[in-house]
C-alpha cells in the first residue's frame, strides 16, 4: 500500500498477488524461503501494476490515505497525513524498507533477506532515509 | 553514534503513531474467495514438466536453426552455381592418393564439395584443349607409320618418348 499509494489498487493487487501464490504452490511448497519467494511475487506485481498505471490514460496517481493514526485525539489525523507525506516523498525502494522496519517489525537480516540486499546496505539505507525523514518531519516533531 | 540511534528512533516511535490499517474482513473473503477459485481452475505447475518444457523448445528451435540454414545454404549455393561460367570439368580419377590431401575426410557441403572438385580438376579453355588436340592430330597424321623408324638413333630396344617438331603441347590456359 505504501508504495503504490492507493488502498484500492493495493487491494487489487493483493488479490492478484493470492491467485499467482495459488498457481505457484508447489514451488512455494519446496521454497526455501516462503515469506521472502511471496514477497518476490508481491513485488513484481506492485511494480507490473505500476507500470501498467502509468500507461494508462488518465492515471489517478494520487496518494490516497493508507496510514491511519493509532491514537484517537484531534491532530492524530493531521500527524498521519504529514507522515504519509513525508514517506511519499521518498523514492521506492527506501519506503518499502522504513514500511518493512517500522510497521512490519522486521529485522535487518530479515530485511535484506526480503529484498536480496546485503546486510549493510540495508543498514545504511536505512540510517540515511532516517536522516532524510529527520529532515523532512523537522517542523512536524514534537 | 549514540545520538545518532536515539534520534532514529525517536523518528520511528514518531513513525508508529501511524500504522497502515488492517485489511477488511471483507477483503480477507474476496482474496480467500479469489484463491479458492484459482486453485480449482489453475493448473498446478509441477517441477519436473519445467525442464522437459524448455528441452523440447530447445529442440525445436534448434531443428529450426539448422533446417534454415541448409535450406539458405543450399539456396546461396544453387544461384551461385547458376551464374558461373560452364567449364569442362574432368572426371575425378580415383587414382590412388599420392597427396595428403586426398587423404583427409570428405567435404562436408555442396559449396565445399564444389570447391574440392574444381581444385583437383585443372580447369582449362575446352577450345584450347579441342585445339591442341587437333593439331596433336594433324602432326601424327605427318608423321611416318611407326614412331620407332624415325627414331632409329635412339639405343635399341628403348623407345624415344620425343615428339615430333612443330607439336606444340604446352597447355593454354
Amino acid at each position: 500500500m505504501g508504495t503504490l499509494g492507493s488502498r484500492h489498487d493495493a487491494e487489487d493487487v493483493l488479490q492478484v498477488v493470492f491467485v499467482r501464490i495459488v498457481g505457484k504452490r508447489r514451488l512455494l511448497a519446496k521454497a526455501d524461503r516462503p515469506d521472502a519467494y511471496v514477497f518476490r511475487i508481491a513485488r513484481n506485481e506492485v511494480v507490473e501494476f505500476l507500470r501498467r498505471r502509468r500507461r494508462r490514460p488518465g492515471d489517478s496517481s494520487q496518494m490516497d490515505s493508507w496510514l491511519a493514526a493509532v491514537d484517537t485525539d484531534k491532530g492524530a489525523m493531521e500527524l498521519a497525513e504529514e507522515l504519509q507525506t513525508a514517506l511519499a516523498r521518498l523514492p521506492q525502494e527506501q519506503r518499502e524498507i522504513v514500511v518493512l522496519k517500522v510497521y512490519r517489525d522486521k529485522t535487518f537480516r530479515e530485511i535484506a533477506g526480503l529484498l536480496r540486499l546485503s546486510l549493510n546496505t540495508v543498514a545504511s539505507r536505512y540510517r540515511y532515509v532516517m536522516d532524510k525523514l529527520r529532515d523532512l518531519l523537522k517542523d512536524t516533531e514534537p | 553514534m549514540s545520538t545518532m540511534d536515539e534520534q532514529h528512533s525517536k523518528i520511528e516511535q514518531f513513525l508508529k503513531r501511524a500504522r497502515p490499517p488492517e485489511p477488511s474482513a471483507q477483503l480477507r473473503e474476496q482474496v480467500i474467495g479469489a484463491a479458492k477459485k484459482a486453485w480449482k481452475e489453475a493448473p498446478v505447475e509441477i517441477p519436473w514438466q519445467i525442464p522437459l518444457r524448455r528441452l523440447a523448445m530447445s529442440a525445436a528451435a534448434a531443428i529450426v536453426i539448422v533446417s534454415s540454414t541448409n535450406h539458405f545454404s543450399s539456396w546461396s549455393v544453387n544461384r551461385w552455381r547458376a551464374d558461373r561460367p560452364a567449364v569442362a570439368r574432368a572426371p575425378l580419377a580415383k587414382a590412388p592418393a599420392t597427396d595428403s590431401d586426398e587423404t583427409w575426410e570428405e567435404p562436408y557441403g555442396p559449396f565445399m564439395q564444389h570447391l574440392v572438385a574444381v581444385r583437383r580438376s585443372p580447369a582449362r579453355d575446352p577450345q584450347a584443349v579441342i585445339d591442341s588436340l587437333a593439331r596433336l592430330r594433324e602432326a601424327f597424321q605427318d608423321v611416318p607409320q611407326s614412331v620407332d623408324e624415325v627414331d632409329e638413333s635412339d639405343s635399341p630396344g628403348v623407345k624415344s618418348g620425343r615428339m615430333p617438331a612443330g607439336v606444340d603441347c604446352r597447355w593454354h590456359a
